[in-house]
Parts: C-alpha cells; structure tokens; sequence
C-alpha cells in the first residue's frame, strides 16, 4: 500500500494492458465455445430438425404390428396348449370365430392408432422443434441491433483517431512555420492530444480567426496579407 | 504584505498536504481495485478451467449418448417377456378354479375359458411390443431435443460476448488513441522546444558574432 509514483503515472498504461490480456481471453473463450458448439450441438439440432420433420414410418410400423399379432397369438396358444395338456385337454387351435374377430380387431386397432399417433407424434415434434428455434429471430436482431450501433462508433472511432493524428501533424507544421512565435501556447497546440477535456483545434477553427492568425506572420507575410481585398481578412 | 504572505504559504502547504493525503488514499483504493482484479481474473480462469475439465467432457459424452440409435428388439422381446410372465401362470390357475367350480377342464366351457385368456395375453403382448418401439423412437427424439436444448443458449451467450468484447475493444481503442495522442503531442512540444532552442542559439551566436 506504499505511495508510489511510478504506480500512479503507470496506472493507466498498465490497465490498458491488463484490458487487452482480458479481451483477448474473452475472445479466445468465445472462439472456442463457438467451435464447440459447432461440433457438438450444432449437428445435433440438424439431425433433430430433420428428425422432427420425416414422416413417421406408418406402413412399416403397421406392418409390424400385424406381425407382431401374428406372432403373439401363436406363442400365447403355445403356451395355453402345454398348460392344457398338464390339465389332460387341450387349448383349442384359435380357428374359432370369436378368437379370428378378435385378432382382427386388434390388427384393426392397433393399425388405426398407429396412424393417429403417427400424426399426433409428427406435430409434437415439430412444434418441440419450433420452440427450440423461438429464440433465434430475437437473438439475430439483438445482434444486428448491437451491430448497428457499434459500426456506427467504429466509424467514429477511426474518425477520432484520424482526427488527432491529423491535428499532431498540423500542429507540428504550424509551430515549424512559426518557430519564434507562442501560437501553440497560446492556441492551446501545445497541449493538443494530450487527453486534456478541452477539445483538439479544427482546421476551420484555426482558420477561422484570421485576425488572430495575422500577429504571428513575419512581416513580408504581414503585408501580403494586410494588401488583400477585405472578405479575406 | 508579510501577513499576506505568510496566509499564501500557510494554503499552499495545507494544499500540498491534502494533495499528498488524497493520492495516499487514491493509491490505496487503486490497489485494492488491482486486488480485486487479480482476484476475478485467477476466479474466472479457474472456473473456465473447471467447465473445460469437467462439463465439456460431460457434455461431448451427452451429445454422443444422445445421438446413439437405440435397439428395438432388446426393448421389445423385454416387453414381451414381461407379459408372458403374468399370462403363463394364469392359463393353470384358470384351468385349476374351473375345476374347483365343477367345471371340468375337457368342457367346452373351459376351453372357451382358456381361449379368451390366450385373446387377451396375446394382444396385450403385441400392444406391449408395439408401444416399446414408439417410445424407444420417442426416447431417442426428447435425447436429442433435450441435449440440444441445453447448448441452445451458447450461441446467444457468444453473441451477447461478442458484443462486450466490441464495446470493450472500443473503449481500448479510445484509450490507445488518447496515448497515441499524448505521445504524439509530446513528440512534437518536444521538436519545437528543440528547434527554438537551436534557433536561439543561433541568433545569440549570430549577436556574439555580429
């Protein structure tokens, strides 16, 4: 905690630096989870999507049933057959006519709640999937919006910073052009782009008070400039 | 005179004083804000590090369970076979109550019995086969649905950073130029305070001279 000079005349160097170390970072992190995302998730919601689009499979999963059926009614009778036989009968070969309509009746069944279902299934999984892509719209906006705002200070970044290189250089060809004479100290060059509140001249501002302008021309200059018609002076 | 003088030392010293006091107390505060800092930045490298050790190993292995076809028939055939274990027993003790009843199990009676038993064993064990393959195919869609669901917000979250890292990235551009500036200022304040010091001296050479 000991009072240091150097600290406090280094402060604002060393935040900068510190700034640039976490930004970097953020943007290593964020390139990074981008990639992640793109392996991991991103094939993910594209299968879904798909998956939440295709037919359900009715004929197939129909057929299957029916086999199924089939192939129940035949393990079932089986069984009841053995048991029969222990009991000295016999379980009867499901030929009968109340056993064939209920075994169609079934097939008949099952085949129309696989349609049904088929289709229920179809909605809720797209609709699983359109909530999954609600959010999408409102984020690409948010981002077009931030990107809006910040293209426009970008340009006004780039402005500012072509701003003041301009003026050190003006400022520098102004005081060689004038080198005996406090233009600079008393136009406020001197302190120009040094991070003082007041803002940094303007060509137009310099060139806008002629009058001003005219005490620090060498006398040749003077009387050029005091023989010209008077809108220029 | 002498007392306003004296009243001009008096404030200058007490200013220098509460200057002198007011950057101990500024520099004081600016280490517990770089304390601060340390702190936060060695946290969130750690907890960067932790989700990079812990959940995205834990998520890769999600993302790949999630998306791996389930096999039908193991989950149907266990369909099955848990009906035919109820069923199986019920044929004999259907059988043994009819029996009990007076009903002998030769009768037409009791082989109808026993035929709506098979009926209703047989199409409980195609309906138990047939809704384990829609919710094996429903299983494997929510996987997916509920994995995805969880990374859906990193793209926002990238956005959103992305987004902070251009606000952040101006402020240092401002503040680069601003030292840009100063040097720039300083550069030039430097080369006049130069060339007038060059061109003084010339002149008082040219005066000796002259």
């Amino acid at each position: 905690m000991g009072f240091s000079l150097k600290k406090i005349f280094g402060g604002g160097s060393s935040s900068n630096k510190a700034a640039t170390s976490a930004a970097r970072s953020q943007d290593q992190i964020l390139q990074e989870q981008w990639d992640f995302y793109k392996e991991q998730y991103l094939p993910t919601e594209t299968a879904v999507a798909k998956q939440a689009t295709a037919a359900i499979p009715v004929d197939y999963l129909q057929a299957r049933t029916t086999q199924d059926i089939g192939k129940t009614y035949d393990k079932q009778q089986g069984i009841a057959q053995r048991t029969a036989e222990r009991y000295g009968t016999t379980a009867g070969s499901g030929d009968d006519t109340q056993t064939q309509m209920i075994r169609r009746a079934a097939e008949i069944g099952a085949r129309n709640l696989i349609k049904s279902g088929a289709k229920d299934t179809e909605l809720s999984r797209m609709n699983a999937m359109a909530q999954l892509g609600q959010g999408i719209p409102a984020q690409a906006l948010s981002g077009y919006s931030a990107l809006t705002g910040m293209q426009g200070s970008l340009g006004l970044q780039k402005t500012a910073a072509a701003n003041q290189l301009a003026n050190s250089v003006l400022g520098a060809v102004q005081k060689s052009a004038m080198p005996t004479a406090g233009w600079g100290e008393k136009s406020g060059m001197s302190t120009m782009g040094q991070g003082n509140s007041q803002p940094a001249p303007t060509v137009s501002a310099m060139y806008g008070s002629q009058s001003n302008y005219s005490q620090y021309m060498s006398p040749n200059v003077q009387n050029v400039y005091d023989s010209r018609p008077g809108p220029w002076r | 005179m002498c007392v306003a003088a004296t009243a001009a030392v008096v404030g200058t010293g007490y200013n220098v004083y509460s200057g002198i006091k007011n950057a101990k107390a500024a520099d004081e505060w600016s280490d517990q804000q770089a304390a601060s800092l340390n702190a936060l930045t060695k946290l969130t490298q750690q907890q960067w590090d932790h989700y990079k050790t812990t959940y995205k190993p834990l998520i890769q292995k999600a993302v790949k369970r999630a998306n791996e076809a389930l096999p039908s028939q193991p989950m149907e055939d266990k369909a099955s076979a848990a009906v035919t274990r109820a069923a199986a027993p019920m044929y004999g003790k259907a059988l043994s109550a009819l029996s009990s009843a007076g009903v002998a199990p030769t009768s037409g009676n009791a082989r109808q019995a026993l035929q709506d038993a098979v009926n209703r064993a047989a199409v409980t064990e195609a309906g138990a086969r047939t809704d384990a393959r829609t919710a094996l195919n429903d299983t494997m869609f929510n996987r997916r649905v509920g994995i995805a669901t969880t990374g859906r917000g990193m793209p926002g979250q990238i956005m959103s950073g992305y987004g902070n890292l251009a606000q952040q990235s101006g402020t240092l551009a401002s503040g680069y130029s601003e030292l840009a500036g100063k040097s720039f200022g300083s550069a030039i304040d430097s080369a006049y305070s130069f060339g007038k010091g060059v061109t003084g001296a010339l002149g008082l050479m040219r005066g000796s001279g002259g």
